[in-house]
């Protein structure tokens, strides 16, 4: 949960370069569950200066997903369907949200709550443990980032009982007008079957000022009833 | 003999058409059925027994009512890159699951918190009768 607050206030936060309605990236996310054959996903996300995202996945479906706050729409436009996602919490996807995570100061953690509990600092490296706010505790003991002249290479979460719960790795910094971001993560998560890994690779990220007009502004037709869930 | 070869041929495609058949009638419950066992397993691992048993026990009925009308925050990721006939069997799955998770542990919670209220009051009740 605690995960999911903190990737989606970065999300909600998120702004693009004066005078851009959106940035663009290119990404390609592997997942490899445990005892189960890996799923690749590729496709373009979008981040709107509103704080919506967008994200076109071209491959292995064509899908259009579009996130804003506690509403997620999911559309197929060759099979003409839709789905439209409502929650009492905010809905987010992670993998889209950690393209600009690092580029929050401390990865945006005291925003949400958390307290810094120790800095080892050793040449360029520094680490630093972060305790959560109380309404956390019961599911996040601490989370532990690593820092490489100013680019966080590294974050751990460990659920209660000192157990490791994800690591992440970013890889591949490049500068962008929103700040330094990594164009690879790797990550890691502990599941009930086992430890699941999630490949994250970006590319071409660019500013623009409106959607692609073949994406019609990520609207669902009028004429296509969207299947509705409360969550 | 050539009654027999075309007797012989009718009966093989007889046979692979109904095998056939079966194919494409199985194929759909087995995507399904797998759809399914993700989901529940998801909604089995998200969901917190302990929370809705604490929720039964403390607040009894309402704990009980809140198990039925609460629906849990799905994965989303889960649904990524998945196609329109996977979305929508892994949501009811997912939501079906959970929902049961959720009333089963708060009626056990339920359950239990008036079984400890019966017993307290036999044990008043045989307090005060020794007194007397």
């Amino acid at each position: 949960m605690i995960r999911s607050a903190l990737l989606l206030f970065v999300a909600a936060t998120l702004y693009a370069a004066p005078g851009s309605e959106y940035l663009r990236v290119n990404f390609t996310r592997s997942l490899y569950p445990p005892s189960s054959p890996p799923e690749i996903v590729q496709g373009n996300i979008y981040y709107s200066q509103q704080g919506a995202v967008h994200i076109e996945i071209t491959s292995p479906v064509n899908q259009l997903i579009t996130m804003t706050g506690k509403e997620m729409q999911v559309y197929y436009p060759k099979e003409r369907k839709a789905f439209v996602f409502q929650s009492d919490n905010p809905l987010t996807l992670p993998f889209a949200s950690a393209f600009l995570s690092s580029t929050r100061e401390s990865f945006g953690l005291p925003e949400i709550g958390f307290t810094v509990e120790s800095v080892q600092r050793s040449g360029d490296s520094v680490i630093s443990s972060w305790r959560p706010p109380p309404a956390g505790r019961g599911q996040v003991e601490k989370i532990v980032l690593t820092e490489v002249k100013g680019d966080i290479v590294k974050t751990e979460s460990y659920a209660p009982k000192a157990k490791l719960s994800t690591r992440t790795l970013y890889k591949s910094y490049v500068g962008i007008s929103q700040g330094r971001v990594p164009l690879e993560i790797y990550g890691g998560w502990q599941t009930p079957k086992g430890w699941t890994k999630e490949n994250l690779s970006f590319s071409g990220p660019t500013t623009i000022t409106s959607l692609p007009a073949n994406l019609n502004e990520f609207k669902i037709p009028a004429d296509v009833v969207p299947r509705r869930s409360k969550w | 003999m050539k009654f027999f070869r075309e007797s012989s041929i009718m009966r093989f495609v007889t046979v692979l058409a109904l095998a056939s058949l079966m194919f494409v009638t199985t194929a759909p419950k087995a995507y399904s059925a797998e759809t399914c066992e993700d989901a529940r397993q998801a909604a089995s691992s998200k969901t917190s027994s302990v929370l809705w048993f604490g929720a039964g026990c403390l607040l009894n009925g309402l704990g009980v009512l809140g198990a039925y009308v609460i629906k849990p925050d799905p994965p989303m990721t889960s649904i990524v890159g998945k196609d329109a006939m996977y979305v929508a069997k892994y949501t009811d799955c997912y939501q079906d699951e959970a929902s049961s998770i959720q009333t089963k542990w708060a009626w056990i919670g339920c359950g239990a918190s008036v079984a400890v209220y019966v017993l307290y009051i036999v044990a008043v009740v045989g307090v005060v009768s020794s007194s007397m």
